[in-house]
């Protein structure tokens, strides 16, 4: 019989399965100069943006509006050498990209709103610290997975209290932060990396329930009902999430991440075609029923019936778009204040009107590239559960640039949603880092990993033959053992 | 200088073409490192030639303890694959009678699977007998690695309806 020996869930058996050496002691001081280089390359952008403002502003590079800029670049030297310091192995590009986005966001800030630049900078570093927290942290990836419903709970608790306390600092209607002590929070912003590290874990277990099932309904394949409750509840959550606190965009992240997931983990076609048409049932119904999101559609449709009124933001945007040209009017000579909350609402039509559309394009490639990666990384993960968390990861940055850049060119209606780790605002600056610092951390275990299983790929061993096993010889079919 | 630009105006457009070529230098860079990666990593899947197979044999779970489940769980053998509680295994389980890294199934010359015993505290069974160094896997073979067993099945090699 076996024996099971009574020891602590992390018992020392851990450290005599290791292989002798090297791979659990951790090594300091990894150098990692392709993402050096990146970064210089990638602070330049934002770099000679400043330039550019300090010369139409007739302005010393050394003037204090310049400086959150410059720290900006500090911070991110500081989170390099961190990196380099605690040896993490994690993806060397990852870092670079999102230095360009949020170099790229600072120079618009500072030219937009001065003085919200320092507030921005104060948010970039405390969502660095939070990813370096979470990249060289004593912690691993699959302790997500084992807390999820904990995570989820804590989540729509923190959304649930917006609905009691909730603040609206910027007069917009909608109560969706959270304050403490002068300085506000959307809940929500954080609430969509919790769902994602949720719903990864909860379909990896779930997942053969879910594509393995005998009841069909006509040509449906239909999953036990007790594990479709969630994926119910969710749609449920997004519907009651727009009705009561009205944040059109956020719902329509979440649905869409949601969607995203549940395709990548199960493959059924099904699953998505009916989600979809959930999606647009609810969509048709918000329409008739609820008055503000009928205007979203109505000034998007047709944005003329009131230029001066509900439609101005659109119009200034479409003429701000416009006259940026090919290489746009210059940081500081364009007029994109004409639009209304330019800078947490159209960055990218600023970024149009004053670096042209050809730094628009290369705002949108530097993002096609990030997901790329992310998603490379997702396909070279081992674990179903890394795997599933840096797609979701990825899907959340690629749905939000889609829809807020959809919405600023009007291809789609504009929703209240940010440009990640380039438009003004502290808890989605927040939000997007930790979801960095994820990514950061999962690149860096699957490199440990793969480290630890090369030094355990042996020396081929002799193969016992099944004879010499023991194992009953009735059991051995002709020429199998031949074949070794 | 460019005629009928002050000094002022003929900077802020070299500048703005700066900016932009700087953002383009630096999509192009990141590209190609992205892609260097990306060919590093589908060379590098299989070091000695035996990462991949094509003919996916597969472990499917029929009998746990109370933390693992569902019986008839299934993991799609593909390439070199550790059962253990801990990462780095590949396939992660619940029951305390699995070691960190239990058991190892690895790709066998001439197809099929060999399971290896990684030193694990309960040790590893096949067909009820604790095995000693890799043992070749034949379809319907148990493998019992602490309280789960698993029956191994290879769509190449034919059931023999023997073994229960």
């Amino acid at each position: 019989m076996m024996v099971v020996g009574s020891r602590s869930l992390l018992g020392d058996v851990v450290s005599r399965n290791r292989p002798q050496g090297a791979t659990r002691r951790r090594r300091w001081l990894r150098p990692r100069w392709v993402e050096f280089g990146l970064l210089m390359l990638g602070f330049a952008p934002g770099l000679v943006g400043v330039a550019v403002l300090s010369s139409v502003w007739e302005r010393s590079l050394l003037d204090q509006r310049f400086w959150p800029a410059y720290g900006f670049v500090i911070a991110f030297v500081a989170c390099h050498l961190v990196l380099v310091v605690a040896g993490t192995r994690s993806s060397q590009l990852l870092l670079p990209l999102v230095a360009c986005l949020a170099g790229i966001g600072m120079v618009l800030v500072t030219r937009l709103v001065p003085a919200l630049a320092p507030r921005q900078l104060l948010w970039i570093v405390l969502g660095l610290s939070v990813a370096m927290t979470v990249t060289v942290g004593p912690w691993e990836t699959y302790l997500l997975a084992r807390f999820k419903y904990s995570i989820a709970a804590g989540g729509i608790v923190l959304v649930a209290l917006t609905l009691v306390a909730g603040t609206d600092p910027n007069g917009s209607g909608d109560r969706l932060w959270l304050g403490i002590g002068g300085y506000v929070f959307q809940p929500s912003e954080l609430l969509k990396v919790l769902l994602v590290v949720f719903l990864a874990g909860y379909l990896v277990d779930k997942r053969n329930e879910l594509t393995q099932s005998r009841a069909r309904l006509w040509v449906l394949p239909l999953p036990p009902l007790a594990h479709l409750l969630p994926v119910a509840a969710m749609w449920g959550f997004c519907l009651l999430l727009l009705i009561v606190q009205r944040d059109l965009g956020s719902a329509l992240l979440f649905y869409g991440v949601f969607l995203t997931l549940l395709y990548v983990a199960l493959g059924g076609v099904w699953y998505v075609i009916v989600s979809i048409g959930l999606f647009l049932g609810g969509a048709t119904l918000c329409y008739f029923v609820f008055a503000h999101v009928r205007l979203r559609v109505e000034i998007w449709l047709d944005p003329w019936i009131d230029p001066l009124g509900r439609s101005f933001q659109i119009i200034q945007a479409m003429y701000s778009l416009g006259s940026g040209g090919l290489f746009g009017r210059g940081f500081g000579n364009g007029y994109p204040l004409y639009v209304p909350a330019t800078h947490t609402d159209y960055p990218f039509v600023a970024l149009a009107e004053e670096a042209g559309l050809l730094a628009a394009v290369g705002l949108l490639l530097i993002y096609a590239v990030l997901a790329t990666h992310g998603l490379s990384m997702a396909i070279a993960a081992r674990q179903p559960y890394r795997q599933l968390l840096t797609t979701g990861l990825v899907a959340i940055i690629v749905l939000q640039v889609i829809v807020i850049v959809g919405g600023n060119l009007r291809l789609i209606p504009l929703t209240g949603v940010t440009l990640p780790f380039v438009s003004y605002g502290g808890s989605s600056l927040l939000g997007s880092f930790l979801l960095v610092g994820l990514l950061l951390r999962m690149s860096h275990e699957e490199q440990m990993d793969q480290s630890r299983r090369d030094n355990r790929r042996l020396l081929p061993e002799p193969v016992v033959s099944r004879q010499a096993s023991n194992l009953p010889q009735g059991r051995v079919g002709p020429g199998r053992t031949s074949g070794l | 200088m460019i005629p009928g630009l002050t000094m002022n105006e003929a900077t802020g457009f070299l500048l703005r073409i700066i900016f932009t070529v700087s953002l383009y230098a630096f999509v192009v860079v990141a590209f190609l490192v992205l892609r260097r990666q990306l060919r590093h990593a589908s060379s590098s899947s299989g070091p000695d030639g035996v990462g991949m197979q094509p003919v996916s044999s597969r472990l499917i779970l029929h009998a746990c303890g109370p933390d693992d489940g569902p019986v008839g769980r299934v993991i799609d053998l593909e390439r070199e694959t550790i059962i253990g509680r801990r990462p780095p295994s590949d396939v992660l389980v619940l029951d305390d009678s699995v070691s960190s890294q239990h058991a190892q199934f690895v790709p066998a010359a001439g197809g099929g699977w060999l399971v290896r015993d990684l030193e694990s505290t309960n040790g590893t069974k096949v067909n009820d007998l604790r095995i000693g160094a890799s043992v070749r896997l034949a379809t319907g073979d148990r493998v019992e690695i602490g309280a789960m067993s698993w029956r191994y099945v290879d769509p190449s090699l034919p059931f023999e309806g023997r073994t229960r």
